[in-house]
Order: C-alpha cells, then structure tokens, then sequence
C-alpha cells in the first residue's frame, strides 16, 4: 500500500520536482507509521465523541448542550473541522518525505499546510552520517534518525524516525565511498 | 433572528430614547459567518497546497485521491456555510 508506505526502494511512479533525467530514486522515506498513532487516535475521539457521549454520558446529544436551532449548525462544524484534522495530518506525513537518490539527499518539510522547505545537498558533500534507535517502540519497530554531516551551508540533514535505519545507513555510506572512490581515482588519475 | 440573553447596552451607553438590546446570538451568528468565510479560503488554500505538494513529490495515483479530498473538503466547506447563512439569518 504506496498511501501508507513508509520505506519505498526504488519506487516506481514517484518522482520531485527537481529531478534530473538520469537521477535514480534509492530511497523514498516518511515517518514510520506508528509515529501518526496520536493523531489517528485524536481523530478517532473526534469522531466518536459525540456518539459516545449520547450513548454513555447522556441520553442527548452532545450538540443538544447548545439552543435547539445551533445543534445541527455545530455538528456540522465539528465533522468538517474533524475531516480537515485528518486531512491535514496525513497530507503532512505522506509528503514530508527524505529522498535519497543516487546523487543527493533531499529532505522535504511541510510545516503546517502553509510553509514549505526542501533542503538537499550533493552525495560528495556528505563527510559523516551517523544513526540512533533509541526508545521501546523504535527498537520493537526498528525505526530510528539518521543524522548526516556535511560540508555544506546546511551542516547537517535529519531523517527523524524512519523505517530500517540500518539499511539507509549502510546504503549512504556505500554510495559515499563509491564517490569518494571515483574522486580519488580522478584525482590520481589527474596526477 | 432570536432574542435570547438580551444585552442592554442601554447601561452603558446614555441615550434613552434609542433601545440599544442586541441578543448574543446575533453577535454568534455575524462570528461563525465571518469564521466561516475565513474557512472557505482556507480550504480552498488546502486544495492549492495538495497541489503544490503533488508538483514537489508526485506519487502517482494516491495524490489524485488526496487532492480528490481536498477538493471534497472544499465544496463541503462551502455548502455548510451556504446552509448556515441560510439556516441561521
């Protein structure tokens, strides 16, 4: 299921906006799963509470609080806020995505609905990557942060929370010293 | 429109021969209006963001179900403030 995929290896069908013609996608990551568990609960109160609240709390509705004429108006309210809520949360997770390519990484953030940022850097930019899994949860589901240094402006990228950090790890670092391989043999190459 | 919970603004304001009541269902009313034109736009800016997210990142056919709901939110969005100016004023 590509809607709830959180580790995508060389997908089919995906590409971003500044991809070059011969530039291979590696990598597609978002958050693991599990980390949307909050919101899918809040959403899941959202919508139930006021069915439960007429079937444990009282035998009215829960709009039935407000005059007769404003009940129906704010169930309304409450369903469409409701559905903007989950809307919205899964829009932030399916497209804050980390893309690693097999010339760069990109990181993709969209905080809130209104404010975008995408950082990427080069692969031979990359001096240093480094990866924790810390916590029950991660450790049971094996998701983790990838922390990667560079030399650029921008020193250092974060993967938060993604899924198989072990596999990406290793994978960036073969990519790094396959670059650093080529450079060098240019290099002496050169000489 | 209902007169429930009349505020006298007569106290505070000295001209007597003016009734100044106004109900706070009203002053309700003129609010959820404007908060609803003000939602309007921020669902139509939903639908806009799906779409500059789909140009960053396109993942074949998921976006159009995703931006089939933003549009979904949007005329929804829509029709429930249709139907509270009609239902409400």
């Amino acid at each position: 299921m590509v809607a709830f995929s959180a580790f995508l290896e060389s997908p089919k069908n995906v590409s971003f906006e500044s991809q070059e013609k011969d530039e291979a996608i590696i990598f597609l990551l978002r958050r693991h799963w599990l980390t949307n568990v909050p919101w899918i609960l809040f959403s899941f109160v959202l919508l139930t509470f006021p069915l439960l609240y007429r079937a444990i709390l009282s035998n009215d509705s829960f709009f039935s609080l407000l005059p007769a004429k404003y009940a129906l108006v704010a169930g309304l309210i409450w369903y469409l806020f409701s559905f903007l809520f989950i809307l919205e949360n899964y829009l932030i997770w399916y497209f804050n995505v980390y893309i690693l390519t097999d010339k760069r990484i990109i990181d993709m953030d969209f905080y809130g609905i209104i404010h975008k940022k995408v950082s990427e850097t080069p692969l031979r930019n990359i001096e240093d990557s480094t990866y924790t899994v810390s916590g029950i949860f991660p450790t049971i589901f094996d998701f983790g942060n990838i922390r990667i240094q560079t030399a650029a402006e921008s020193p250092e990228f974060s993967f938060e929370q993604v899924p198989h950090p072990a596999q990406v790890h290793d994978r960036i670092n073969d990519l790094i010293t396959d670059i650093h391989k080529t450079r060098g043999g240019s290099k002496s190459g050169n000489k | 429109m209902e007169t429930n919970n009349p505020l006298d603004l007569s106290i505070i304001i000295p001209f007597p021969n003016v009734n100044f009541t106004i109900s706070i269902w009203l002053v309700t009313e003129v609010l959820l209006i404007i908060a609803f034109i003000i939602y309007t736009g921020f669902a139509a800016l939903v639908v806009k963001q799906v779409y500059i997210m789909d140009e960053a990142v396109s993942t074949g056919g998921v976006s159009s179900y995703l931006k089939t709901f933003a549009w979904m939110h949007f005329i929804a969005a829509i029709l429930v403030f249709v139907f509270v100016v009609l239902y409400l004023l």
